[in-house]
C-alpha cells in the first residue's frame, strides 16, 4: 500500500506544506516564503516571521488540498520540522501538525530540519549507503557519515560561524542586499582571486571555521575605505568564496577517502552555490565519488524534504504524541 | 450548540466546553511553563470526559490577544486549523474582554495586562462587557488621564501592578462571553489570526527611522 506523507515546515522564513509518496514522489508542495519582507530589515526578523507564519498556514493548507487534489483522510502520516529553527516560527507548525494528527487520528512524525536538507536528494533518485553527506546553510556546515537510513553520525562542523551566515555578514559589508549569498556567488563567477586571504582552518581535523574570515574580509574592507582606495566587489567576492570553497571541498574529500565512502550528498540552502558545486563535482569526479545534489528549488526551506524524511522516520516506527514541543537547537539523530 | 473555548494567552491555560451558555467541562491551569506541551492534550482530555467528538463542535472561542505573543498563536493556530478543516466557526476574543467578565461592583471595570516599561494593555468594560474605552497598548499615566473622576473603577489583573489601587484579581465568566458573542458574524477562517495591539520592535524602529 503506497504511503502519503503531508510534511510542514515553518522553522525560518519560508511556511510550506507538501504531500509526498512513499517518500520519494512530491505529489504537490506549497512553499510561500517571507524574503521580500525580511530583505527589508536586511535579515530575517523572528517575532516578524512568526506572525506571518500564522496569518499563512491556514492558506498555504488550502492551496496544497487543491493542489494535490487529495484530502487530509487520504494522508497516511503528519510530519513536523519540530527543530533546530526559529522557536516562534517552529511552533506554528508545530501545532498545526498536531492539531491536524489529533482530528484525522494520523501518526505524527517528527523531523529534525538538517534529516530534512539529506533526504532532500531523495526526491530524484534513492539514497544509498553509506553515504557522506556535506550539509551547509545560513545556520549549519556539517559533515555527517550515514551508513543506514537514519543512522546520523556528525563527523565534523563548523566552531562558529555557518558558512551561510559567513557569506550573509560579508555581503553586508560589500552593502549587497539580503539574502547575501547568491549575490556573492555571482559577483565570484565574474571577478578575479586577487586579495590575499587566509584558507580557514586549514588543518587535519574535519572542523570548520568561517568567523576568521569573514573578519579579514570586514578587516580588508575598512582598511581599503579609510585609505580611500575602491574595492573591487567582483574579486573580493572571488577571492572569499574560493577560500570557502576549497576548504569545503578539501575536507569533504578527506572524510570520503578516509571512511571509506563512495557517495557524497550536498545538502542545504548553500548547496545552490555554484561556485561550490563546480568545486565539489570536479573533486569528486577525479577522486571517483559519485555526487548529488537536490535540484535548486529543494535547497532552499521546503515542506517535501520533509515529508521525504518524514517517510523513512515514519517506517522506523518514529513518532510524536500531542505533547511535541518546539526546539529551538536538536541533536540530529 | 457545542462551543470550544480556548485561553492561552497568558501564563494560565483555559479549556472550557459549552452546551450553548451552560459549562460541561473546562480546567483552568495556572502559571504553566509551556503552553504548546498542553494545549492540544487538554483540549483531548475535556472532549474525552464529556465524550464529545471534536467533530461535534459548532464554535470555538479563542482568545486572540493582546498577551504573550508566542502563547496567542498556540491557541490561534489551533482554532484555525480546527476551523478550516471541519469548516466550524471561528471566534476571536479579547483577553481583555475576557478579565473584563469578573464581578465588580463599581461603574467600570479596567482589565490589565503587563506589557513592561510602565505600559500595559488595557481597556474600559461596562457590566454588559461593553468597549467603552477600546483595548489598546498605553502607558499607565496617559490610562489614569483617560478616566473620568465622577466614575468608580475597578481594575483587574494577573499581574501585580503595584502601583494601581483596587485592584483584583480575575475569575472569568466564560458563560457570560459566549452568551455576548454566540451571534457574532462569522469572519473568513484566514483572516482570524492574533490582535497583538503593538508592532514588532523591528517594525517600530523603521517607522521611526523612516520619520527621522
Amino acid at each position: 500500500m503506497d504511503t502519503y506523507i503531508l510534511g510542514i515546515e515553518s522553522s525560518c522564513d519560508e511556511t510550506s506544506m507538501s504531500i509526498v509518496k512513499n517518500g520519494i514522489e512530491e505529489i504537490a508542495t506549497v512553499v510561500l516564503t517571507q524574503m521580500d519582507t525580511h530583505s527589508i530589515y536586511g535579515g530575517v526578523v523572528p517575532e516578524i516571521a512568526s506572525r506571518m507564519h500564522i496569518e499563512n498556514i491556514t492558506v498555504v493548507l488550502d492551496e496544497l488540498l487543491k493542489k494535490s487534489n487529495m484530502k487530509i483522510e487520504d494522508i497516511t502520516a503528519i510530519a513536523v520540522t519540530y527543530g533546530p529553527g526559529l522557536i516562534g516560527s517552529l511552533l506554528v507548525g508545530v501545532e498545526a501538525a498536531k492539531t491536524l494528527s489529533f482530528i484525522y487520528n494520523k501518526p505524527l512524525v517528527p523531523v529534525h530540519h538538517i534529516a530534512g536538507h539529506i533526504y532532500a536528494n531523495s526526491l530524484v533518485e534513492e539514497l544509498k549507503f553509506p553515504l557522506i553527506s556535506l550539509v551547509v546553510s545560513g545556520g549549519h556546515t556539517e559533515l555527517i557519515y550515514m551508513k543506514d537510513n537514519y543512522s546520523f553520525e556528525k563527523i565534523g562542523g563548523t566552531l562558529d560561524d555557518a558558512v551561510g551566515e559567513a557569506y550573509d555578514k560579508v555581503a553586508r559589508v560589500l552593502d549587497l542586499p539580503y539574502p547575501g549569498g547568491p549575490k556573492i556567488d555571482y559577483l565570484a563567477s565574474i571577478g578575479n582571486d586577487t586579495y590575499e586571504l587566509p584558507i580557514p582552518k586549514d588543518d587535519n581535523s574535519y572542523d570548520f571555521s568561517f568567523s576568521g574570515l569573514k573578519s579579514a574580509v570586514i578587516n580588508l574592507v575598512h582598511n581599503e575605505t579609510q585609505r580611500g582606495k575602491q574595492i573591487n566587489k567582483e574579486n573580493l567576492a572571488t577571492s572569499f568564496q574560493n577560500r570557502v570553497v576549497s576548504i569545503l571541498t578539501k575536507k569533504t574529500i578527506k572524510a570520503l577517502n578516509e571512511y571509506n565512502v563512495d557517495r557524497l550528498i550536498v545538502a542545504g540552502g548553500v548547496a545552490a552555490n555554484k561556485g561550490l558545486r563546480n568545486s565539489l563535482t570536479k573533486a569528486c569526479l577525479e577522486s571517483n565519488k559519485k555526487i548529488s545534489f537536490p535540484p535548486m528549488k529543494y535547497c532552499t526551506d521546503n515542506a517535501a524534504m520533509i515529508a521525504s524524511a518524514g517517510y523513512f522516520a515514519y517506517k522506523l516506527g518514529r513518532r510524536a504524541d500531542l505533547d511535541l514541543n518546539a526546539k529551538a537547537s536538536d541533536k540530529l539523530n | 450548540m457545542i462551543s470550544l473555548f480556548i485561553d492561552t494567552s497568558s501564563f494560565n491555560l483555559l479549556v472550557y466546553l459549552l452546551k450553548d451558555d451552560k459549562v460541561i467541562n473546562s480546567c483552568k491551569l495556572e502559571k504553566i511553563k509551556s503552553h504548546s506541551t498542553l494545549v492540544l492534550p487538554e483540549i483531548k482530555r475535556r472532549l474525552n470526559e464529556a465524550n464529545i467528538k471534536i467533530n461535534d463542535i459548532d464554535n470555538i472561542y479563542v482568545v486572540n490577544g493582546p498577551g504573550s505573543f508566542t502563547g496567542l498563536r498556540i491557541g490561534v493556530t489551533i482554532a484555525k486549523i480546527i476551523g478550516y478543516t471541519l469548516n466550524k466557526r471561528v471566534i476571536p476574543i479579547s483577553s481583555l474582554e475576557l478579565l473584563a467578565t469578573t464581578a465588580f461592583n463599581t461603574d467600570y471595570i479596567i482589565p490589565v495586562i503587563d506589557a513592561r516599561r510602565g505600559y500595559v494593555y488595557a481597556g474600559v468594560y461596562d457590566k454588559n462587557l461593553n468597549n467603552i474605552l477600546k483595548d489598546q497598548y498605553i502607558s499607565l499615566n496617559d490610562l489614569f488621564s483617560k478616566l473620568d473622576d465622577d466614575r468608580t473603577y475597578t481594575f483587574v489583573s494577573y499581574d501585580d501592578m503595584l502601583n494601581i489601587e483596587n485592584l483584583i484579581k480575575p475569575n472569568e465568566d466564560v458563560s457570560k462571553l459566549i452568551n455576548k458573542h454566540q451571534n457574532d458574524s462569522q469572519i473568513n477562517i484566514h483572516n482570524v489570526n492574533p490582535n497583538y495591539l503593538k508592532r514588532t520592535e523591528a517594525e517600530e524602529k523603521l517607522k521611526n527611522d523612516k520619520i527621522c
